[in-house]
């Protein structure tokens, strides 16, 4: 305790000190087309965020970076497999860059040929690691013996090779460099020995061949290195309290979303062939309904209750009774579902005209087409037309494609049409990506102007066939200026070799919500789903089996939309340093929650703080909840263990099923707000042995009302069975001395 | 009574066929799924298992219908019994492989795969489980599976693999064995198979491939190790061939070889790079070969060894090995003065100096014969002069001409097209000195059909 005292005073900052969280990532666009093809991305982005970082790109085929525009950049970051175009140029620019950027993190490839003016300027960067790049490399593996290897970096998913790979040689340049893999060969001249991951003062470097085993033959990848451990030490993180997507009123999120793809297909599920029913239809009755305890936003695509196009009201009718129901949120899934995001970003409608023309079936040239016309038994000209300008599946670039595309009628028609069919006072709060979910920054500008939250896309999976954090999905990508919120996991179509057998693969995704959750607890849960998992029996069972195990998890469940706003946080956060264990976190946007690990020598001193509703822990984590009341939020922390106030006043939430927030504390009452899906659960501590009195209120009206006494240390919980997804004041007043 | 009797046994047949005819479970359910009730189908397989039903047919049956309708358990148990039944249906094994991949059970997966391997895997199966190993770090049982279907053939990939792995356990014979036919179309592994080679005692079948790669090309630090090797493992003779053996194009680069033998101390190896280098070569190419010859020498502590050498090739004006020795003079010249050349002054006749005209007007200033480099100078071909050269020429021009006869000899050349467009800046400097007009803008003013017949020096 008194270390940590010692060490809080002794980091004091003098005045506010912003913590910056930029990693500046280089690549180049002729080998990664986009930063979402990046390997940073696909492997380095999630680590990154999950410490607290935002990744900022930058192709170097459109110039280096001004060194003007490095304020605030803690690292620069390359993940390369290639070398870039002007290599020298490069270097010399990485040379000054270092100067005025802390760190500087190499994985993989250095960026072009190891000459000696290119030795020059990378050792001057290499230096600050520790590190030494001599003109040796070891062509050959065939003597190599691991001659150091630091087993709490190396070997985390992967164990390193027997056969390392070719590597330049790089050797100790004083004592600052952590080691963690280092051989030593004979080489013709003799026995070199080369290091091929370290860690130092400034940054860190891994080999290529060293980070990452990706096997072609089976298509896997797994981490060789700890990703975490490695960015946590080359980017020499001190404490701060991480912006968290994960946990929400101290317990792990959960949410759920459906893109309406297949909304008007006759459902094949036996019970439901005789009249024929819609999916949808089926959807509501299996999968949304059974379930008002757990939310689900649905997203439709307008053009599926078109009259001409669609299934007309029928189709709307249907949205129209599930956008209805309370635990159901509005979304929208597109006007025309994009298949192909890309191709509209620079639009020309002559050429889909073309697509479309060269798509049309031969069948209706031939002589057998045109003789059931001739009798009537073909499908008319107005049918034809029709499906004309309907896609088959995504070999067009949309679904729809009658009118001219329009990012004003895909995303603000979409977004109204959509809303008109919910109830009054029900507001559309989200937009889903279709097809691809790569849209353009025009696009993703047009729902941020709507006043919508954006989200799909990543992919996530992790689990015995997807054995890595690697297949893990950063929280957003960008696109120009534009931010586009990531699912959290990924859908049945992933699990179901692109919907085409093992029609129950999606059961799989518990293992993923497993593996996310411990030992870190990397994502919270998202069941994602289309609404053609309700055209099969085993999809349909696959999907309640899953639900039925969410229900059984001590989850928070919440709407898509209030996710997509916490994952906009994590980049809108602005976190200060503003005293020993003291900090501000402001801009949050929808953020609940901030994270500090290797916490368990520390506890959040509510009374100090201002805006947090409690804590709770996980694997030596501290997740400290903070109240959307509260702009600016202070959290700070202190030693373990200190004596409870014996009142009120720092009465600590552990864990709810419902969002709380408005929290209202004295010495013998503590007031907040909460809403939430299902019997409102909540875990308090640090409270008085005394007798208090639980009332829940909605406008004036009691709803509950129960008399709980705190156990010896100071933890009660209590369970409400109301209704509260409107919002509900409770309110817990002490009693006097328990009995 | 015989028609009554014949009556009750068509009666009793008819029964016996009817029976005989009914649907077996088999034929039942495949009915069901034809007509797409596949629950139904399900539920009725399910069902008559359940009673006792242990055919094969049914059971592959009800494996795919307990898929299809999303009960992974029901068919889990449906092909374990199934195999159990028939432990070596490979293509049975097959879907299980692929069920067993996807059902969260990584060691069930591996355990079908295993027994699909064993029984009759093809050669990207086995690769595939290799693979599975691999990745999860149990490489010996990723090396059992490959040695087991080294003769399968197993793909390249796999193939460099075990090569790799045996090689790095010290089997050389074997992992030459293995990686020599993957050599063929993969360059990569050629310096692992050389080095194996060597290592397995196989110096002239090594020198022999590696003789035959480095002909058609190969990466010079690559090059440069199988060089050294042969030299330090005795084979001198080999070493000096494969050293003398790459291709004279613009993808492989002599020099990254020298250089690589020079940080070797093989300056010996280095001689016979150069040698080879600068036989036949032009003379922007032996330019550079004498450079890096007097260089590599200078690095490596044998400028001493190097005149000898220079004096060896000297001695037979007109051949070959004279002219490159000339290259390597001029070089040694401009790079460190006479004192460079002067052991070998005595060996540098006119005719030798003729070689490097350039070289031969200055060393005869040096010497004080202005008359020998007006020579020299005349006979200096400008056509392909880069800009030190031309700088370095109109310098010594200067001082051995008159602005007026600089003038007249480059625009003659100018007008007869043997001057680089390095030396243009001094064609105008030269005029703008003798007064004369422009020629490089009268050039571009006049016809195509200039006058090629100017006075010259």
């Amino acid at each position: 305790v008194l270390l940590i005292v010692f060490l809080g005073a002794a980091a004091t900052p003098s005045r506010a000190a912003p913590i910056d969280r930029t990693v500046l990532a280089l690549y180049d666009s002729l080998h990664e087309e986009t930063p979402a093809h990046s390997m940073l991305h696909l492997n380095a982005e999630m680590p990154l965020n999950h410490l607290g970082y935002i990744v900022r790109y930058h192709d170097v085929r459109q110039g280096l970076p001004p060194l003007s525009e490095l304020e605030g950049v803690v690292a620069i970051a390359t993940m390369l497999t290639y070398g870039f175009e002007d290599p020298l140029g490069y270097f010399r620019w990485l040379e000054r860059a270092a100067e005025r950027v802390p760190r500087v993190v190499v994985l993989g490839e250095f960026g072009g040929a190891l000459t000696p003016p290119a030795r020059r300027s990378l050792n001057k960067v290499l230096a600050r690691i520790g590190l030494v790049l001599t003109d040796d490399y070891v062509t050959s593996t065939v003597t190599s013996k691991v001659v150091g290897m630091d087993r709490t970096l190396v070997g985390f998913e992967a164990d390193v090779d027997p056969v390392p790979f070719e590597h330049p040689v790089l050797q100790r340049s004083g004592t600052s460099a952590r080691v963690a893999l280092e051989y030593e060969t004979n080489l013709v001249g003799g026995p070199v020995r080369s290091i091929v991951a370290a860690t130092g003062p400034g940054g860190g470097y891994v080999a290529s061949g060293f980070y990452l085993h990706y096997s072609e033959a089976i298509d896997s990848k797994r981490w060789i290195i700890d990703p975490f451990e490695f960015f946590r030490r080359a980017l020499g993180i001190e404490r701060f309290p991480v912006p968290d997507t994960t946990t929400v009123s101290g317990r792990r999120l959960y949410f759920s979303h459906v893109d309406g793809d297949g909304w008007n297909n006759l459902t094949l599920v036996e019970r439901y062939r005789d009249p024929p029913t819609y999916s949808s239809e089926v959807m509501l009755r299996e999968l949304i309904e059974p379930y008002p305890d757990l939310p689900v936003s649905v997203g439709f695509v307008l053009s599926d209750g078109d009259e001409t196009l669609g299934g007309g009201e029928k189709a709307r009718d249907v949205a129209r009774r599930i956008f209805a129901l309370p635990q159901v949120e509005v979304a929208s899934h597109t006007h025309t579902h994009p298949f192909t995001w890309g191709f509209f970003e620079h639009y020309q409608r002559a050429a889909e005209l073309r697509l479309i023309e060269r798509q049309q079936p031969a069948e209706a040239r031939t002589v057998a087409a045109r003789l059931r016309d001739f009798v009537g038994l073909g499908p008319g000209e107005k049918e034809r037309e029709r499906r004309r300008f309907l896609a088959g599946g995504n070999d067009l670039p949309r679904a729809y494609l009658r009118d001219a595309f329009d990012v004003d009628l895909e995303v603000g028609t979409a977004l109204r049409g959509a809303e008109e069919l919910a109830p009054p006072d029900k507001k559309i709060a989200l937009y889903l990506w279709s097809g691809d979910t790569r849209p353009f920054e025009a696009a993703i500008d047009a729902t941020r102007a709507a006043g919508v939250r954006n989200m799909n896309g990543g992919d996530t999976r992790f689990d015995a066939q997807f054995p890595s954090v690697g297949y893990v999905a950063p929280l957003s990508r960008v696109a120009g200026n534009a931010r586009q919120i990531y699912s959290v996991n990924t859908n049945e179509n992933n699990y179901t070799g692109l919907w085409t057998e093992r029609f129950y693969g999606q059961r799989d995704v518990i293992e993923t919500f497993r593996r996310t959750g411990e030992p870190m607890r990397l994502r919270g849960m998202n069941v994602y789903y289309h609404t053609y998992s309700a055209e099969r029996l085993a999809s349909v069972n696959a999907l309640r089996e899953v639900l039925d195990w969410v229900r059984r998890q001590p989850v928070i469940p919440i709407r898509a939309s209030s996710y997509a706003a916490i994952a906009d946080g994590f980049f809108s956060s602005r976190i200060e340093a503003v005293g020993a264990l003291e900090w501000t976190i402001g801009d949050r946007d929808g953020l609940a929650t901030v994270r500090f690990d290797d916490a368990e020598a520390l506890e959040a001193d509510v009374a100090a703080s201002d805006g947090v509703i409690g804590s709770s822990r996980h694997n030596g984590s501290l997740y400290v909840a903070l109240d959307q009341a509260v702009a600016t939020a202070r959290v700070k922390l202190r030693a373990r263990g200190q004596p409870a106030a014996g009142d009120m006043t720092q009465a600590s939430l552990a864990g709810s099923r419902w969002q709380v927030g408005a929290v209202r504390r004295s010495s013998c009452s503590l007031g907040f707000t909460a809403s939430g899906y299902g019997a409102g659960e909540f875990a308090w501590e640090a409270l008085p042995a005394t007798a208090m009195l639980v009332t829940a209120r909605r406008g004036g009206d009691a709803l509950a009302e129960q008399r709980l006494v705190a156990d010896a240390q100071g933890h009660a919980t209590f369970r409400l069975d109301i209704d509260g997804i409107e919002p509900v004041e409770i309110e817990m007043a002490c009693m006097g001395p328990s009995q | 009574m015989v028609p009554l009797i014949l009556t009750g046994s068509l009666a009793v047949g008819g029964i016996g066929v009817a029976v005989l005819m009914l649907p077996g479970g088999a034929e039942q359910l495949a009915m069901l799924s034809r007509d797409g009730r596949y629950e139904s189908a399900a539920a009725l397989g399910n069902r008559i298992h359940g009673d006792g039903e242990g055919d094969p047919e049914v059971l592959a049956q009800l494996f795919d219908l307990n898929g299809y309708t999303g009960d992974p358990a029901r068919a889990r148990e449906a092909i374990d019994e199934y195999l159990r039944q028939r432990p070596d249906d490979v293509a049975m094994l097959r879907h299980a492989v692929a069920f067993f991949a996807q059902q969260q059970d990584f060691a069930a997966y591996l355990e079908q795969l295993e027994r699909l391997v064993a029984a009759d895997g093809r050669p990207a199966e086995a690769a595939a489980l290799a693979a599975l190993y691999r990745t999860h770090g149990r490489f010996d049982d990723e090396k059992r599976v490959l040695v087991a279907h080294r003769r399968s053939p197993l793909p390249p990939e796999a193939a460099e693999r075990l090569g790799r792995l045996l090689a790095r356990d010290g089997d050389y014979a074997e992992a030459a064995e293995t990686l020599a036919p993957v050599s063929l179309a993969n360059g990569t592994v050629r310096p692992l198979l050389f080095e194996v080679l060597m290592k397995d005692g196989q110096h002239a079948r090594a020198a022999e491939m590696a003789t035959g790669w480095s002909a058609r090309g190969i990466e010079p630090a690559s090059h440069a190790v199988m060089v050294l090797m042969l030299a330090q493992a005795g084979e001198q003779d080999a070493a000096e061939r494969l050293a003398a053996t790459f291709p004279r194009n613009r993808s492989y680069d002599p020099a990254q070889l020298a250089w690589a033998l020079t940080d070797q101390r093989r300056f010996d190896l280095v001689k016979i790079v150069v040698r080879h280098w600068l036989a036949g070569a032009d003379r922007a190419t032996s330019a550079r070969a004498a450079g890096i010859f007097v260089d590599t020498a200078a690095q490596a502590g044998a400028l001493g060894e190097m005149i000898g050498e220079l004096q060896a090739m000297l001695t037979e004006p007109g051949t070959p090995a004279a002219k490159a020795a000339m290259a390597v003079v001029a070089v040694s010249y401009a790079r460190w003065g006479y004192q460079a050349i002067a052991p070998l002054r005595h060996l540098l006749s006119s005719e030798l100096l003729m070689q490097q005209p350039l070289f031969g007007a200055s060393l005869a200033m040096r010497e004080g014969n202005r008359l020998a480099a007006r020579y020299f100078l005349i006979e200096t071909d400008l056509s392909d002069a880069d800009e030190d050269a031309a700088d370095e020429w109109y310098s010594l021009a200067e001082t051995v001409f008159g602005p007026l006869e600089i003038a007249a000899d480059l625009t003659a050349r100018l007008h007869q097209e043997r001057l680089s467009v390095a030396v243009y800046p001094f064609v105008q400097k030269s005029a703008l000195a003798a007064g004369m007009a422009d020629p490089i803008f009268a050039l571009l003013r006049a016809e195509p059909e200039a006058p090629a017949n100017g006075a010259g020096l």
